[in-house]
């Protein structure tokens, strides 16, 4: 156990979480991902790092792109870690980097809370996401609409 | 404030006074906050984070904030740690580091926050300042004037 490196140490905590959480998952020796209807969750741990992604499955045509960078720019500030992004400027992303140092790893609880605000953050704009994308809605209304959701 | 608190203020304010800079205190609040030409940016003690701010002295027209936003959003493609937004038409960088499971912030990881805003904005200015100005597309930004520096560097 004590030669393992923080990556494999990392990897091995994230399908325990996992594992508790009856979740399905597919592993290769860096990269773990979950795969639902909707989206995809990532995640890679390195040995000073951990990566946590979801990105949607779909990806947004170009004449709505500006409206998703505009809300997904609405929901950056009201959340506190982690943010979303288009990715390669078509899909949206949200993100959760955690910086680690050399000697400390990082608790299953934790884990588990990143994973939860990973899952949570598309709840609270998967919706969103699909209106804009679909042309449905402007971002404000789409923003509006999610917050809300939220309050109800 | 618990005594964590107090002693990430200190370590804080200590990493300052080693870089020779000035800044102001909010003991009551837990902020800790310096002043650049270019930006702004403060440290937000909290019971369970350490959150990181920086301002860029430079607010940008309407007219210029989906090209801005197509800008940060290439710029946060390639920023692990932290993220950029547009918020009341101002750019901000921020960068949250979580203490319910690690109560303690090392010095090195305070220093490493205030490098990381610090660098980028020096990086990016140019490139975020030709878009408030319509100089250029935020794409053109990106491509012709950060990614050539990065390059460079």
């Amino acid at each position: 156990m004590n030669d393992m490196t923080m990556k494999d140490r990392l990897m091995e905590q994230i399908k325990e979480v996992l594992e508790e959480g009856e979740m399905v998952y597919d592993c290769t020796e860096k990269y773990i991902s979950l795969p639902f209807r909707d989206f995809i969750v990532g995640i890679e741990p390195t040995d000073n790092s951990l990566e946590m992604k979801l990105y949607e499955r779909e990806t947004v045509d170009e004449e709505y792109q500006d409206e998703m960078l505009r809300l997904l720019n609405f929901m950056n500030p009201v959340i506190r870690e982690g943010h979303w992004e288009l990715e390669d400027g078509e899909r949206p992303c949200f993100r959760i980097y955690v910086r680690l140092t050399e000697d400390e790893g990082l608790e299953n609880e934790r884990i588990s809370s990143i994973l939860a605000k990973e899952l949570m953050a598309h709840k609270v704009l998967g919706t969103a996401i699909k209106r804009v994308m679909y042309g449905l809605s402007t971002a404000e209304e789409a923003f509006r609409e999610a917050v809300e959701e939220i309050a109800e | 404030m618990e005594k964590t608190d107090m002693m990430l203020i200190e370590q804080i304010k200590a990493m300052l006074e080693e870089k020779e800079l000035q800044y102001q205190v909010d003991d009551e609040d837990g902020i800790v906050a310096a002043g650049f030409p270019r930006f702004n940016c403060l440290y937000h003690v909290r019971e369970d984070s350490l959150d990181f701010r920086l301002l860029i002295n430079k607010e940008v027209p309407e007219e210029y904030t989906g090209e801005m936003l197509k800008l940060l959003n290439h710029i946060n493609g390639i920023t692990k740690d932290g993220h950029w937004e547009l918020m009341d038409n101002h750019i901000y960088y921020r960068l949250y580091t979580n203490r319910v499971h690690n109560k303690e912030v090392s010095d090195k990881r305070i220093a490493e926050i205030f490098g990381k805003g610090g660098v980028a904005a020096e990086l990016f200015y140019t490139g975020m300042e030709m878009v408030c100005e319509g100089i250029v597309s935020g794409e053109d930004a990106f491509e012709k004037l950060i990614m050539k520096r990065l390059m460079e560097e």
